[in-house]
């Protein structure tokens, strides 16, 4: 009953609405609800399969050492550290350390490299993949990590085509597991969870949590019989069922457009049902319990600023490479990564122990952060702690402190 | 006029947030697209915090009659409010390209102005949502997810893409930051018609 | 028509009546049951089950003391919690609704001692002094909202409502938003939200403040009838409202209590005390520094006094106190500034 009133309370706010409308036009900007174009047909021999990465050493020491060598000359890396992109010079000294790691490479003296000759050096004779790949892996860290040279990222320089064998491993992979719609559904979820819901559900804790405060009811709130284990959670569930009610429907109105492509084959209609809670409900339970606890906690929207941080960072955490889109901290798992075929199911399927792991990980975070809350809410009803004030006070006290220093 | 007391936390997440740019970029020797990233990026991103809670103090309805039955006009008070942030905006993105430009980043004029537009547009964004809804917890949100669809290879929003900069595109911005006063203008005139009504 | 309907409205009120007495008396003999440890005896004060009964409470913000040794005994009915603003009247009554933590004391409400929140929030109604609700939301609504709070069951709460909102008089505006009610019609929902656990004390934070003659008194009475079965604390600083509703009453000043007892014997200490004399306008100054002036008016060049004095004056009739002077009395007589009495004080 009070889950009932909760909900509408959320529901009935201008957030909310906002909330809804920006969900659909930020994935109808993405295409999420045009999926209709994009069929899966089953491969025939003779076709263009697309390519994928693969650990080759004979394509990955040239193209590589000759990435390396072209920065050299010019001192000037490229590098993605937290996955912005950043620009890297080095100074005499660790050009001179660069000069070494490359002089194991080609065999000339670093002295000579150093002279910045024109001709590139060719690759030493029998250098091996294993030195090579240490030799990068120093590189990288010379340059503070995030460049292309890290052990990781090294699989970049080699490609080869997929095979019609290959494609068609692939291609019954998604017919057997995905029954075509799971993919659709991974998609949806990409998109959603990276761009709207691992933001926004923050501001509809923020704005029920602050709306006692705003109506001046809060005492006689927390004078009531009610416990604040009971009062948090089931606002905390209040703002979990809200945000995912037009997420399922959504997610079913993005599903169902292919569901006349596939005539006669196996679906899986529950699909967008499984991967909404599965995929898209433990990015939307942390950003919530995130914004409970620290609007309850300083009584001010700060949780926003916080969450906007995370997000920010996450989601230059990359997408481009399996590894980080599934990476066990991250806050929206990408499925963006690899190449070929829009539903990289051999990815998902790689990855996906790694994938529960890090859902896992996020609704265990979410629900010991709501707990937390649940301390919070009680010592301010307590009078243990004054919320707001108090710590707006140490702001503002820091604040004035500087100014009359600064005086 | 009391305006220290209310802004004084935004001015100081604004400095934080100029603070946090160098860590999460590189900031030696770019080049002007290079230096435009975490200028649209991140240092835009001050335009949100320092216009959205212009109408802050008045949120409550009791100090809002309080202040609207004052002899001095709110629209005053807001009308100063507005220019005293936009004054600081402008401040602090100039200093940041000081700061840039000594740390041996291509900076030209064009940029800086680019980036101010782009701040008086995502906080033009905001003030107006304030004014409409009277919560400024929710008019965060129009900004931060116009600033997310950008995000989302936003290239459709045509002028208004924010990361234009970077691509070496400068055409839009004085579009954005007329549409930004134009929409700070709408957000002191519907508070005034607000007022009226009340 | 109207009159069938509130005739039926008091057959209602009267079954009802006795339907709670029927509950009230099973429901104290079960908390009796419940709380039947042995009877701690402290200061001489014996536990009560249905006292309020507060010895030794202290509470500071920061180093700042705000109730400084307490010892209060509170009996059924109305009781008056007096005492300029700051005095701790609030800061008290938070104490009481466990909305503030006590830093030293004893307090127990009806036998329940106040660590044990939960039960405390269970017999307590509060009305707070500056207080709203969701304003969108309407009359029954917040009613209902905060009843499912109070942890009651659907069909008591939708009956409860209907007949506070009836008691409160605000049944004709139960489908209005909240946001469109008067000063009055809020602080009168503000009891009946109070009133919605059927609490054995109901603690009202200066409920009078702001709201009109007319609509004051009708809360007055109304908060006498609700004193009938219930302990009614009303912290104020307005004399009147003591004056026609409380017997007992403590005055609080500046953390300490002044005063706990009857108001007639709160008067007595007055009696003997209290004069009046007419004076021009011209000799207000000397007046002043000479006596203790609990009123004045002024009529053309006249001046009507009305002040304190320990012995009899010339030229001032002697004259009945009245709980105003008799509260002046008292905070003079425990060392507060006369400045403070003329200037501060809220009376």
């Amino acid at each position: 009953m009070l889950f009932v009133r909760e909900m509408k309370k959320v529901m009935c706010s201008v957030a909310y609405l906002l909330f809804v409308v920006i969900l659909v036009v930020a994935l109808y900007s993405q295409g999420v609800f045009h999926f209709g174009k994009d069929v899966l047909e089953e491969p025939q021999p003779g076709q263009n399969y697309g390519v994928r990465n693969v650990e080759s050493p004979e394509q990955i020491m040239p193209a590589a050492y000759d990435s390396l060598w072209w920065e050299f000359t010019v001192n000037q890396y490229t590098t993605y550290p937290i996955g912005l992109y950043k620009i890297v010079h080095l100074n005499e000294t660790e050009k001179e350390q660069m000069a070494q790691i490359l002089s194991r490479l080609n065999g000339v003296d670093k002295t000579k490299l150093l002279e910045s000759p024109e001709e590139m050096p060719p690759l030493r004779e029998g250098l091996t993949y294993e030195e090579f790949k240490r030799c990068m892996d120093e590189a990288d860290r010379l340059l503070g990590g995030g460049s292309e040279y890290a052990p990781n990222s090294l699989i970049g320089f080699g490609t080869e085509d997929i095979t019609y064998e290959e494609a068609k491993v692939e291609y019954q992979l998604v017919r057997d597991k995905d029954k075509f719609t799971g993919g659709y559904a991974r998609l949806f979820c990409d998109y959603a969870g990276a761009i709207v819901l691992s933001i926004l559900p923050v501001f509809l804790a923020i704005v029920l949590c602050l709306k006692d405060r705003r109506a001046r009811m809060e005492e006689l709130i927390y004078s009531r019989r009610a416990s604040s284990w009971k009062i948090v959670w089931v606002r905390y569930a209040a703002v979990l069922a809200s945000v995912m009610l037009p997420v399922i429907l959504l997610s079913y109105y993005s599903n169902m457009k292919v569901w006349g492509l596939y005539k006669g084959l196996k679906l899986d209609y529950l699909a967008p049902l499984k991967y909404d809670f599965g995929w898209l409900l433990p990015s939307v339970m942390v950003t919530a319990a995130l914004g409970m606890l620290l609007t309850e906690l300083t009584g001010t929207p700060a949780a926003a600023a916080v969450q906007c941080l995370w997000w920010f960072m996450d989601i230059n955490a990359g997408y481009k490479d399996v590894q980080s889109s599934y990476a066990l901290l991250r806050l929206a798992p990408r499925h963006n990564a690899g190449i070929n075929s829009r539903f990289r199911i051999t990815d998902f399927l790689g990855n996906f122990n790694r994938l529960v792991q890090n859902r896992l990980l996020m609704a265990g975070i979410a629900l010991a952060l709501v707990a937390l809350t649940v301390c919070v809410y009680e010592w301010k009803r307590r009078g243990i702690i004054g919320g707001r004030k108090r710590i707006k006070g140490i702001f503002t006290g820091i604040f004035s402190r500087k100014n009359e220093h600064a005086a | 006029m009391n305006m220290r007391h209310n802004s004084i936390l935004h001015i100081g997440l604004s400095v934080l947030v100029l603070l946090l740019t160098p860590v999460l970029f590189g900031m030696t020797g770019l080049d002007e697209a290079a230096s435009a990233a975490p200028l649209e990026m991140l240092v835009a991103l001050i335009g949100i915090i320092l216009l959205t809670p212009v109408f802050l103090p008045e949120q409550n309805p009791e100090t809002e009659e309080l202040v609207s039955s004052k002899y001095v006009s709110s629209s005053v008070i807001y009308i100063i409010r507005v220019l005293y942030s936009l004054a600081v905006l402008m401040l602090l993105i100039l200093l940041f390209a000081v700061y840039m430009r000594e740390s041996g980043c291509s900076i030209s004029a064009a940029l800086v102005c680019g980036t101010i537009a782009d701040a008086v547009f995502l906080g033009g964004l905001g003030i107006v949502t304030a004014a409409l809804t009277g919560n400024t917890a929710t008019a965060y949100m129009v900004p931060v997810m116009y600033y997310a669809l950008c995000f989302g290879g936003g290239k459709k929003l045509g002028a208004f893409y924010l990361f234009s900069m970077t691509e070496g595109d400068y055409a839009g911005k004085p579009w954005m930051l007329a549409a930004g006063l134009l929409m700070t203008g709408l957000a002191l005139w519907i508070k005034e018609l607000k007022r009226r009504w009340r | 028509m109207g009159r069938i309907g509130r005739h039926a409205d008091n057959l209602f009120d009267l079954v009802d009546k006795k339907l709670k007495f029927i509950r009230y008396a099973f429901y104290n003999k079960s908390r009796r049951a419940l709380y039947s440890r042995p009877v701690k005896k402290e200061r001489g004060i014996k536990m009560d089950d249905s006292r309020i009964i507060i010895t030794g409470l202290s509470k500071f913000y920061g180093s700042k003391q705000a109730l400084e040794h307490v010892d209060l005994v509170i009996g059924q009915g109305m009781f008056g919690l007096l005492g300029r603003n700051g005095a701790g009247k609030t800061t008290l009554m938070k104490i009481l609704t466990t909305l503030l933590r006590k830093n030293d004391g004893e307090v127990s409400i009806c036998g329940v001692p106040l660590e044990n929140a939960k039960e405390i929030r269970r017999i307590v109604g509060y009305l707070p002094q500056d207080f709203s609700m969701y304003p969108t939301m309407r009359v029954e609504e917040a009613m209902d909202y905060l009843g499912i709070l109070s942890g009651i069951a659907p069909g008591e709460r939708r009956r409860r409502t209907e007949q506070l909102l009836r008691r409160v008089n605000l049944y004709g505006q139960k489908k209005e938003k909240v946001k469109a009610l008067s000063g009055g019609m809020k602080r009168r929902l503000g009891i009946a939200q109070a009133l919605l656990n059927d609490p054995k004390v109901l603690i009202v934070d200066e409920p009078t403040a702001g709201l009109d003659p007319e609509e004051r008194i009708r809360f007055r009475n109304l908060l006498c009838e609700v004193a009938e079965e219930r302990i009614v604390i009303l912290s104020t600083h307005i004399v009147g409202d003591i004056e026609a509703t409380c017997e007992n009453i403590a005055i609080l000043n500046e953390g300490r209590l002044l005063y706990s007892g009857t108001v007639d014997r709160l008067l007595g200490t007055a009696r003997g005390k209290v004069f009046t004399r007419e004076a021009d306008k011209r000799e207000l100054p000397r007046l002043k520094k000479e006596f203790h002036i609990t009123s004045m008016h002024t009529q053309g060049n006249r001046v009507y006094l009305r002040f304190l004095s320990e012995t009899p004056v010339k030229d001032a009739r002697l004259c009945e106190p009245n709980i105003e002077d008799a509260y002046m009395l008292y905070l003079y007589e425990n060392g507060a500034e006369e400045s403070d009495l003329l200037t501060g004080g809220d009376l």
